[in-house]
């Protein structure tokens, strides 16, 4: 009985209060001021704590990775202007080299590129000097070409450097073929700038405009490389070899890139 | 130092002469100017200078040429020592001494090379573009030979004055 009373006494109660409130509603319910002096700071201080934690997440934390990206993405900005910059060079300098690289290809053999650097200062002799030595596996003999054709054959080495004697060098000599007619011969070289071709039989057909190759059988130039162009044939009336001029592909003046070829193909001779 | 100076000249010339390729060259397919420093030296500066600029250069050049080694020694020596021997007779410093050198210096270097390349079989001829190319060296030489001389004094000639009396 006594618990109903007071249920009943909790519900009166309770609809007063409602209706008190319900009536006067945007006015403060008495000590709701007191607490929220209590409360809200506790509450600002959480919310301020987890904004904090928030923010400093989203500004510091997520940054970071941010941060990280942006390197990535500088890192890799700039590595493709590098590479843009390197390609535009490549671009400049492929028409070139193009010759030269498809060139390299169709050497069967070792060979690596090397840099003119100088030339001999007197007009008595053709030689260049290249900037690959000893130390990069330059050795005497060894050939030297263009993507035109033969340029010569290294005749000293020191370490870094090496000493290129020209096919037009009156001291150089190529054994030579005419590539039409098998006609076999020596390239020499002379003081103005071309080549002649000498040992030719008088009985052999050697035409202007006959491409030289050489013939692979001197022990330093590989077989097949061109040599030059036949300029002028003379045949005279008495002995057995033909004056034969050639021209030769390569342009000496300009040579700035050379390939130098390391184990050049051998034609072994056997024993007689 | 005054030989550090004057083997530096040296070397700076041969430069000016070796670099590849020829348009990079300014003095490609001119005539040697070695030969006239050399004179300047043999004529305005001591025996001992010029013997040690000859001896200089002439491995250098001996060095980057294709020639065989010795060929350019042998005629910068011959040069400084034809010109000292010269000077016993004649007064140096005057224009056509200085112009007569140059040329004798242009044509004993021709007569070297050729004499060297006569021995190792060459069938050398002056005939044709060889000759022209003689003959465009000997009026160069002569027109700027004596002026490279003198104007070597002036410039070159100072710098060695201010080393002798350093020393």
């Amino acid at each position: 009985m006594l618990v109903i009373v007071g249920i009943a006494g909790m519900l009166i109660v309770s609809l007063v209060f409602f209706a008190v409130t319900g009536r006067r509603a945007t006015y403060p319910v008495s000590g709701g001021g007191v607490g929220m002096l209590v409360v809200s700071p506790i509450q600002e201080m959480v919310t301020g704590s987890a904004r904090f934690v928030r923010n400093t997440w989203r500004r510091y934390f997520a940054l970071v990775s941010v941060a990280h990206e942006n390197e990535r993405l500088s890192d890799a900005l700039a590595r493709e202007i590098a590479e843009n910059n390197r390609y535009r060079e490549m671009e400049l300098s492929s028409r070139r080299l193009r010759e030269l690289l498809n060139f390299y290809e169709t050497v069967d053999a070792q060979s690596f590129a090397a840099e003119v650097v100088a030339r001999d200062p007197s007009g008595w002799f053709n030689t260049v000097i290249i900037d690959k030595g000893s130390i990069h596996g330059v050795r005497r003999s060894m050939p030297v070409v263009v993507a035109e054709g033969i340029v010569g054959q290294v005749v000293d080495t020191s370490r870094y450097y090496a000493k290129v004697l020209l096919i037009i060098d009156p001291n150089s000599s190529v054994d030579g073929l005419c590539q039409r007619t098998r006609a076999r011969g020596v390239v020499k070289g002379t003081i103005h700038e071309r080549c002649d071709f000498v040992y030719v039989l008088r009985k052999d057909d050697v035409r202007v405009g006959d491409s030289v190759i050489s013939s692979g059988l001197d022990g330093i130039y590989p077989k097949g490389l061109p040599i030059g162009r036949v300029s002028a044939v003379v045949k005279r009336n008495a002995g057995i070899f033909q004056t034969v001029e050639v021209d030769p592909y390569v342009d000496f003046g300009k040579l700035e890139e050379v390939l130098v070829i390391l184990n050049a193909p051998r034609h072994e001779f056997q024993d007689m | 130092m005054r030989y550090l100076v004057c083997l530096m000249v040296c070397a700076v010339l041969i430069v000016a002469q070796s670099a590849a390729p020829p348009a990079y060259s300014p003095l490609y397919g001119l005539y040697d100017w070695l030969i006239p420093l050399l004179i300047y030296l043999a004529v305005f500066r001591s025996s001992v200078e010029a013997g040690v600029a000859a001896l200089g250069a002439g491995l250098m050049m001996d060095a980057v040429s294709g020639g065989a080694f010795g060929l350019y020694l042998l005629t910068y020596l011959w040069i400084v020592a034809g010109v000292r021997i010269s000077l016993r007779f004649f007064h140096g410093e005057g224009v056509p001494f200085l112009f007569f050198a140059v040329l004798a210096g242009v044509l004993l270097e021709t007569l070297v090379f050729w004499s060297a390349g006569r021995v190792a079989g060459h069938a050398y001829a002056f005939g044709g573009s060889a000759a022209g190319g003689l003959v465009r060296q000997l009026v160069l030489a002569g027109i700027t030979g004596p002026f490279i001389v003198l104007g070597a004094n002036a410039v070159l000639g100072r710098l060695l004055i201010r080393f002798d009396r350093q020393a």
